[in-house]
């Protein structure tokens, strides 16, 4: 149907692709050999810095999660590797491993770190996280100065003889760099990589289209501490020692993210154009600046992160994410046939064949601090039915829905989807039992295009785990395209999500609940609001998709007070109380 | 027997005055703390930037301490380096002098905004002139960090005003990735100044009375004058910041953008020099506790850091909402440090503050998450 729809648009896709970066690897592999000494010297160095930007970027760009402690990781694969290969036999391990399995045992090591240091500190957000491994890597340094039974504290630990050629490891760096990048450009084009950027733009929003957000930030975090620990023990293996200071080097952090936001922050190729232009500024400014160089290096990177947010891929692409005023003149026009097969198979859908109600509360009770939100909801929705939730402003529509699909966990009472008790799982975990809920102030992927959209929120239900380093299988975008299709807005499927207009979002996050193949659908809405500038359509998709139980809550005090003819709300629900105080202090 | 009972009371008596004697360098340490961080919580509360380079600024502090005590010294550096610094200095101190008498003084007198404006810059510069003609004049006498305070101060609330207003109102609703990337620039813009202008090795202030203490009656427990002096300095500043900020008509300004930055300009601040005057007080507050630091403490280019994250975990543990938070906060993470410092080692003292603030924010991380929600709403 609309086969332009599944490759993105670029007209630098061409140049930056994987073929493109496995021929940059093989030339990097076979030129070595006829270089000279220093040549192979800067290579090195450049090499280690793409692949520390590489690996920053996934974590820091891919998931969102700005990491200001990064450098740790390489100390703890500085220390791996010296303990395993250190003179003198301080483990009696040491001396008995080759370099090779040292790495692979850096590599381990490093995961396991990012395990128990990312477990408590991913919960964090934003500049907290930030903040909390800058103190997680001093914390660690200094840590590691005063273990010296461990680490022979800060004079360090010095490896024993048979030093490496530096063609040796130049070769160790190349391949460790490859793997860390290559990886890194698997994942962006991976379902994996779809979910951190959606993590990455808004992580309730994610969690509550099914993305388990926590498998996710902290598998990414090991990987990524892994693959620095992996940096960091070639390093150390070069230089031929490991000390406190040179191992857990703070200012390796900022060059990092400097690096890739550069190049361009979350792109997978960012990292190696900013990692090679970086190193030519360095070069340049060495030479000529000579000890002022990191002053103007800061200085320049003020003017970076306040001009050029995007780097240097964010100039050259700025064009793709426009606002799309250009497409929005086209629209579309195969919608009508399109609109009777897809009700056709809108009706077709599972319609539960219970007569249990298939979505229950019972006394759902939510305080904020001496605040009572709401107050012992009862309700039985039966299979089929629209529900309309009214009430009016600050009665508690918003925080019934927050307590229905977990955002919020009630303080009392208890909530059943389809049988299943669902009052104290996680959003991602209800989203998979079978209920998908829009938000009030819409909440898409700004970040994201519109197809990418509909792509996170498919229905990640019994989806392994392995599959999701690989792209969305057919059938999802198919369903995808169809779903943009029924809604009108194929034409803006490779716009980004920011440049549609209110409505237009609206009814993207409207076929990201059916993306994700629910029981139920709660709609969060005002009704002026969804009807905005598509009421036509809008309306006409609530009515024939009957098939699924709906809620709405309506702001206004009735449905049909702007005279509009509103969807069949049989049913009403209604909360009629205000805010009561029980006491005590709100929060 | 009698004589083991004494040697036991003995022992616990020796115990006892050394616990005291932590505990007070722990009380005196923690005053210090709460100098620091009551201006990284301020501009944090205020203008919503966390400033990561903010150990630098208190670092700069000590250096221009250091600068002022030993002007003889510093002649002899580099002059390619000593007239870079006495310009900057005399730069800042004219144009913070322009900036009070313009916003604070003049505006009885002088209507027209234009004229008083240039008044009052043509009077800071003729101010620090002469200032300066003075000092030259006696030859360049050491100024004595605690006498000089009000002169630091008001080279860093200038200073701090020109950065704000240049730099980090740029920074107001731009994402948090850039409010970091371009506060850790600039720290690491102040390092490496310092380090080319001072070089690695740590400083020390050579004061008169420096290694002079009290002793407490007959016992072994002493106080350092200057760290008490430093105390004493610390608690004013903390107070008149308070008294500042809830009895006068610009800490008015200051608590209500605080609040709500779009209403308090609706009801006419003028939130960008609003921001600019907070900066310039935090970093006066800061400046101070760089000049107390170099009293007792010597100092390097790269310790700066180090700072920031007390600072930090200061506020971790005190909350944003109360300078008593902070306060207590502060006393606390002194007297931690001082308790570990003195039973198991200074190595490991280094460690309490970056495991307060780590164990902190993951233990406990909803008082500080709530002033994140604001920023976010």
């Amino acid at each position: 149907m609309s086969s332009q729809n599944l490759a993105p648009p670029s007209r630098l896709a061409s140049l930056f692709s994987p073929a493109a970066a496995i021929a940059l690897i093989l030339t990097l592999l076979f030129i070595a050999p006829g270089l000279d000494r220093s040549t192979l010297q800067f290579l090195t160095i450049t090499l280690m810095w793409v692949a520390l930007a590489s690996s920053w970027n996934l974590i820091g760009g891919y998931a969102g999660y700005t990491d200001f402690g990064h450098a740790l990781f390489v100390g703890v694969g500085a220390y791996t590797v010296g303990i395993l290969l250190a003179q003198g036999d301080a483990l009696s391990l040491a001396g008995r491993l080759t370099f090779p399995q040292a790495l692979i045992a850096a590599f381990l090591i490093g995961a396991v770190f990012a395990l128990v240091i990312g477990f408590p500190t991913l919960r964090l957000k934003g500049a907290y996280f930030a903040i909390v491994m800058l103190g997680m890597l001093a914390m660690i340094r200094e840590i590691a100065r005063n273990l010296p039974g461990v680490t022979q504290g800060g004079v360090g630990i010095n490896f024993a003889p048979p030093f490496p050629q530096m063609l040796e490891i130049y070769y160790v760096m190349l391949i460790v760099t490859s793997i860390i990048f290559l990886t890194s450009l698997w994942i962006f084009r991976s379902q994996l990589g779809t979910m951190l950027q959606a993590l990455a733009q808004d992580e309730i929003a994610a969690d509550m289209r099914g993305i388990n957000t926590t498998t996710v930030k902290i598998g990414i975090f090991m990987l990524v501490g892994g693959f620095t620990a992996l940096i960091g023990a070639t390093r150390a293996y070069w230089l031929g020692f490991a000390n406190p200071d040179l191992a857990f080097p703070e200012d390796f952090t900022i060059q990092m993210i400097m690096i890739v936001l550069l190049g361009g922050l979350g792109r997978p190729w960012g990292p190696v154009i900013g990692g090679v232009a970086f190193l030519a500024i360095q070069n340049l400014l060495w030479t000529n600046g000579g000890e002022a160089h990191l002053i103007i290096m800061s200085a320049l990177l003020i003017v970076i992160a306040l001009l050029f947010p995007g780097g240097i891929l964010g100039i050259f692409n700025s064009e793709n994410r426009s606002t799309g005023s250009r497409l929005r003149r086209d629209q579309p026009s195969e919608k009508s046939t399109l609109l009777l097969s897809m009700t056709d198979t809108l009706r077709e859908w599972q319609r539960p064949e219970t007569t249990n109600p298939l979505l229950e509360g019972r006394d759902i009770t939510r305080d904020f601090g001496g605040i009572r939100a709401i107050n012992k909801i009862n309700f039985q929705i039966q299979p089929g039915e629209i529900v309309g939730l009214l009430g009016p402003n600050g009665s508690g529509k918003s925080t019934l829905f927050d307590c229905i699909s977990g955002i919020l966990k009630p303080s009392n009472g208890e909530i059943f989807l389809n049988g299943e008790d669902i009052t104290h799982l996680n959003p991602w975990r209800v989203n998979r039992y079978g209920l998908a809920r829009t938000f009030q102030n819409i909440r898409v992927f700004e970040g994201l295009t519109v197809y990418e959209n509909m792509l996170a929120s498919r229905k990640w239900r019994a989806v392994p785990l392995w599959a999701w380093m690989w792209s969305a299988p057919p059938e999802t975008r198919q369903r995808a395209d169809e779903f943009l299709a029924y809604l009108g807005l194929s034409p803006f499927s490779h716009m980004s999500a920011s440049g549609l207009s209110a409505g237009q979002q609206r009814l993207l996050e409207i076929g990201m609940t059916l993306m994700s193949d629910p029981l139920v659908i709660l709609i969060d809405d005002q009704r002026h609001q969804s009807s905005y500038d598509r009421r036509h359509q809008n309306q006409h998709f609530t009515l024939e998709s009957g098939a699924w139980t709906h809620i709405f809550p309506d702001r206004a005090q009735s449905p049909f007070r702007d005279g509009a003819v509103s969807p069949p709300l049989r049913p009403q629900l209604w909360i009629a109380h205000r805010r009561r105080h029980t006491g005590g202090s709100p929060e | 027997m009698a004589c083991a009972n004494l040697g036991r009371t003995l022992k616990f008596i020796m115990d006892m005055s050394f616990f005291l004697q932590l505990t007070i360098n722990g009380i005196l340490l923690g005053g210090f703390y709460a100098l620091m961080a009551a201006g990284f919580s301020l501009s944090w509360r205020v203008t919503r930037i966390i400033n990561l380079a903010h150990g630098e600024f208190v670092l700069m502090g000590a250096y221009l301490a250091w600068f002022l005590l030993n002007p003889k010294e510093s002649i002899g550096l580099d002059i390619g380096i000593r007239i870079p610094i006495m310009s900057i200095i005399m730069v800042g101190l004219a144009l913070s002098l322009g900036l009070l008498l313009n916003r604070f003084f003049l505006g009885r007198w002088v209507n027209h905004p234009w004229q008083r404006r240039s008044a009052s810059y043509i009077a800071g510069i003729v101010v620090t002139i002469i200032l300066y003609l003075i000092w030259s004049a006696s030859d360049f006498t050491p100024i004595d960090p605690f006498l000089a305070i009000p002169l630091i101060a008001l080279f860093f609330f200038g200073l701090g005003y020109i950065v704000q207003d240049t730099l980090l109102n740029r920074l107001v609703d731009r994402p948090f990735l850039t409010m970091l990337l371009v506060t850790f620039a600039i720290k690491i813009m102040l390092e490496n100044f310092s380090l080319l202008i001072y070089g690695a090795d740590p400083r020390t202030l050579n004061l008169a009375y420096g290694g002079s203490f009290w002793r407490m009656g007959e016992s072994n427990i002493t106080i350092s004058q200057t760290r008490f002096f430093a105390l004493v300095i610390a608690g004013t500043m903390i107070l008149s910041l308070a008294i500042l900020l809830r009895g006068t008509r610009a800490g008015q300004a200051i608590r209500a953008t605080a609040q709500h930055r779009i209403a308090a300009r609706l009801v006419g601040i003028n939130i960008k020099q609003t921001y600019a005057t907070t900066f310039g007080i935090v970093l006066a507050l800061t400046g101070i506790a760089g000049a107390m630091l170099s009293t007792f403490q010597p100092f390097t280019p790269d310790s700066g850091s180090s700072w920031t994250l007390r600072a930090f975990a200061i506020v971790a543990l005190g909350g944003l909402a109360h300078v008593e938070g902070i306060v207590a906060a502060a006393l606390l993470l002194g007297l931690a440090e001082s308790y570990v410092g003195g039973y198991i080692s200074t190595g490991w003292a280094i460690v309490v503050p970056f495991a307060v603030l780590v164990i902190t924010l993951i233990v406990r991380p909803p008082r500080i998450q709530a002033s994140m929600m604001i920023e976010q709403a």
